[in-house]
């Protein structure tokens, strides 16, 4: 008697767990879950979620979220641990920075994880070097036109998927709408013009109110170049590169303008390059900040901060328009790619398979969309109701529309590093627009793009 | 002699065992790939037969002719950053070890504070001072900023970001010079002082005529064994400034790190080499003329 009664107490459990994890719309799974439990073994298989895997064991798992994303996650790989009993999900907190290095040296030593959350950047090198498993036939027919083109197109790498979009995201023009107002404007800045003339009333730089503030970081300086009408470099359909064009007069134009016109008017003149990520996000969080250069990934922590306890004190548009009417904003975002060692084992790998389907179906994106502000790649989250009336995804969707899609070559996560310094040494005086742009350039053809460029 | 010589090896196999498989077997490797042009695209992963080639002495060839930009401005400025640091560390520390060798209250709770930063891991006080640095939040700037001053930008403003993180390396490094120099003055016996005295020498003379002298080993020692240290500190540099702005601060040590993370294997092990080579050179010139002295 009493035993029955805590099985049925685990049972109403697991049906609660399964009915949180899945928002709203109907889904097959939740209501499967519980007459499953019991009898240890789910028979009848539905098409979504409870497909019988014969895999038991382990599954490896690096993310390079943080920590306040990993706990809803951890929520979601519960939720699919409990359909797939037998299975565990072993999720691992990998930081972000130096990942890439991480993994393609597990590759190599045979002790990658078996899924991996890759930078987009990434993907292609490591398909590149053959330590991808290779999704393109794995998943059923149509499995990747429910995604949107841009974060798809991150995931493939000579037309074989090799990536499944887990999150997308363009920087955006942050604002703070109170402060907006107070710069005399009813919208955000659509024109860096209009950004520094307005953002100057606000600015009161020894009282560190600022109209704007950015990163001095390679990735945040794109805007002025794209902006203006430059460009990076340019790849073939092969992932060769044709040309390099980071150091063209229209990007020399546009860091100009950003050192001439914005620094020392609506930022500080210099600033502390090691912080000023954090730094970037406290100033605009306390409310002192006008507008910032952030991400979708940052919006769950700025709505922490004392100036967005009323949500809608935070306005989101796409990055101003440069000199002649061009936006630019890097897409960035994340893909979930599985080592080519998976491969061998076919129980394993469906296993892998129905996770990342799982965990890219539309009801777990409107979890993350919902809960951490995160960009659904699959086009369906966007339609579900919660989703659809949240009004910063809605305002996110815009920036999506405006952004540029960088270039899949493989190894062209290594722009960055010589790309940043250079951007820093002009920052800070030691060099001119055009001979830190030159420098770039000259680093990507000799060492980053040494192989890749195009004979 | 000859079975004794043999127990002693017999009790030195371990080491020498452990040392060959950690010290001198990647060492031979890393000295190999001077010659090479490896790097992580053709080293030969188990999806990918290796291609790389054997380019003699060309890596050492571009490095020492200036063909890489970069070695002769990040060397003088490793130079500066070590002779300071060390004159800091040396002056500093006498200066503490003199103090703390006189009899007064509470002398030994002074020396365990001053032994404080020797006990706080370096990575955690790198840490610490960056909150005190930081541009906008800083502890320095929230007081400069009370008293009317403007803010600054320390670590991407010149000549700070050199300046910021030679504070904190002598912060770390003053507590092994006060030790050090303590043992030495405490060694110096006492009638050398009470002779010195009765022939009517002042305090600055015994100074310069009695310690000085005396502590001439142990200097020579302690500086040598600094230069050393903070010729390849890593953690300062790159915990304060990371290189930054733009690679203006990175050390020897901290951009050879770096060309091992952007995978350039060759080129950053001959770096490696050639640190190795320097230092070597330094110690045996270094000895040499402080015997000689």
């Amino acid at each position: 008697m009493k035993r029955h009664l805590r099985l049925a107490g685990l049972v109403a459990g697991v049906a609660i767990v399964a009915a949180a994890c899945s928002t709203g719309t109907a889904s097959t799974a939740p209501s499967k879950a519980p007459s499953a439990a019991p009898s240890g073994a789910p028979s009848a298989a539905p098409s979504t979620g409870m497909v019988d895997l014969a895999y038991k064991g382990e599954i490896t798992y690096w993310n390079t979220m943080r920590d306040i994303e990993m706990v809803e996650v951890q929520k979601q790989v519960d939720a699919w641990q409990t359909l797939h009993p037998g299975i565990t999900v072993k999720m691992t907190l990998t930081p972000f920075d130096g990942a890439d290095k991480k993994y393609e040296t597990a590759a190599n030593n045979k002790t990658a994880p078996d899924i991996f959350r890759s930078d987009v950047g990434w993907t292609s090198g490591f398909a590149a070097q053959g330590m991808l498993l290779d999704l393109t036939t794995l998943f059923p027919a149509g499995f990747g036109d429910q995604f949107l083109p841009a974060p798809l197109a991150t995931g493939t790498y000579q037309s074989k998927l090799w990536g499944v979009p887990q999150v997308t995201d363009a920087l955006g023009l942050q604002c703070n709408k109170t402060l907006l107002t107070a710069a005399g404007l009813t919208a955000p800045p659509t024109s860096w013009d209009e950004l520094v003339s307005a953002g100057a009333k606000v600015t009161n730089l020894t009282e560190q109110k600022y109209g704007f503030y950015m990163r001095g970081d390679s990735y945040w300086s794109q805007p002025f170049i794209w902006g203006w009408g430059g460009t990076l470099f340019t790849a073939n359909a092969e992932g060769k590169v044709t040309d390099i064009g980071v150091n063209s007069p229209e990007s020399v134009n546009g860091w100009n303008y950003l050192k001439d016109k914005v620094l020392g008017t609506v930022t500080p003149a210099t600033w502390d390059f090691k912080t000023d990520y954090d730094n970037m996000n406290a100033g605009f969080k306390a409310g002192t900040t006008m507008c910032i250069l952030q991400g979708p990934w940052a919006v769950a922590d700025i709505l922490k901060g004392a100036a967005f306890t009323d949500k809608t004190n935070l306005v989101i548009a796409p990055v101003p328009v440069g000199v002649n009417g061009k936006t630019g904003s890097p897409v960035g975002g994340h893909n979930w790619v599985v080592g080519v060692d998976v491969g061998a084992n076919a129980d394993k790998t469906a296993a892998v398979v129905n996770f990342l389907q799982y965990m890219t179906s539309a009801d777990q994106q409107a979890i993350l969309a919902k809960s951490l502000g995160l960009l659904p790649t699959n086009i369906a989250a966007y339609a579900v109701p919660d989703v659809a009336s949240d009004p910063l995804i809605n305002q996110w969707n815009a920036v999506m529309a405006a952004a540029t899609n960088r270039s899949g070559v493989p190894g062209a996560q290594g722009i960055y590093d010589s790309f940043g310094k250079n951007f820093q040494l002009f920052l800070t005086g030691s060099s001119t627009a055009k001979e830190a742009l030159d420098a770039t350039a000259n680093t990507w053809e000799t060492t980053v793009f040494k192989n890749q460029m195009a004979q | 002699m000859g079975s004794r010589g043999w127990v002693a090896w017999a009790f030195m196999a371990p080491v020498l065992l452990v040392m060959a498989l950690i010290v001198f077997y990647p060492m031979a490797i890393g000295v190999f790939q001077t010659f090479t042009n490896i790097d992580n695209l053709n080293q030969g992963t188990r999806f990918r037969p290796p291609s790389w080639e054997f380019v003699g002495l060309q890596n050492y060839i571009d490095i020492l002719t200036g063909k890489d930009t970069k070695f002769y401005p990040v060397l003088a400025w490793t130079v500066v950053w070590t002779v300071v640091n060390v004159f800091f560390h040396y002056t500093l520390g006498l200066l503490l070890a003199l103090t703390l060798n006189q009899r007064f209250r509470g002398r030994t709770s002074y020396r365990m504070l001053l032994l404080l930063p020797w006990a706080v891991p370096a990575y955690i006080t790198a840490i610490a001072w960056l909150f005190i640095f930081n541009g906008e939040y800083g502890l320095l700037n929230n007081v400069l900023g009370a008293f009317g001053m403007p803010r600054v930008a320390w670590l991407s403003t010149f000549p700070w970001y050199y300046i910021m993180p030679i504070i904190v390396n002598v912060w770390l490094g003053i507590p092994f010079m006060m030790v050090a120099l303590l043992g030495g003055l405490q060694s110096i016996p006492g009638d050398l002082y009470e002779a010195a005295q009765m022939d009517g020498a002042s305090r600055t003379q015994s100074f310069w005529n009695i310690t000085l002298p005396q502590l001439r080993s142990v200097s020579s020692t302690v500086i040598l064994l600094g230069c050393i240290w903070t010729f390849n500190i890593f953690v300062v540099i790159y915990f304060i400034t990371g290189g930054g702005p733009g690679g203006k601060t990175d050390i020897l040590v901290t951009y050879t790190y770096n060309g091992f993370t952007l995978g350039q294997y060759a080129i950053a092990a001959t770096y490696g080499v050639i640190i190795f080579s320097l230092l070597l050179v330094f110690s045996a010139v270094y000895r040499r003329v402080a015997r000689e002295s």
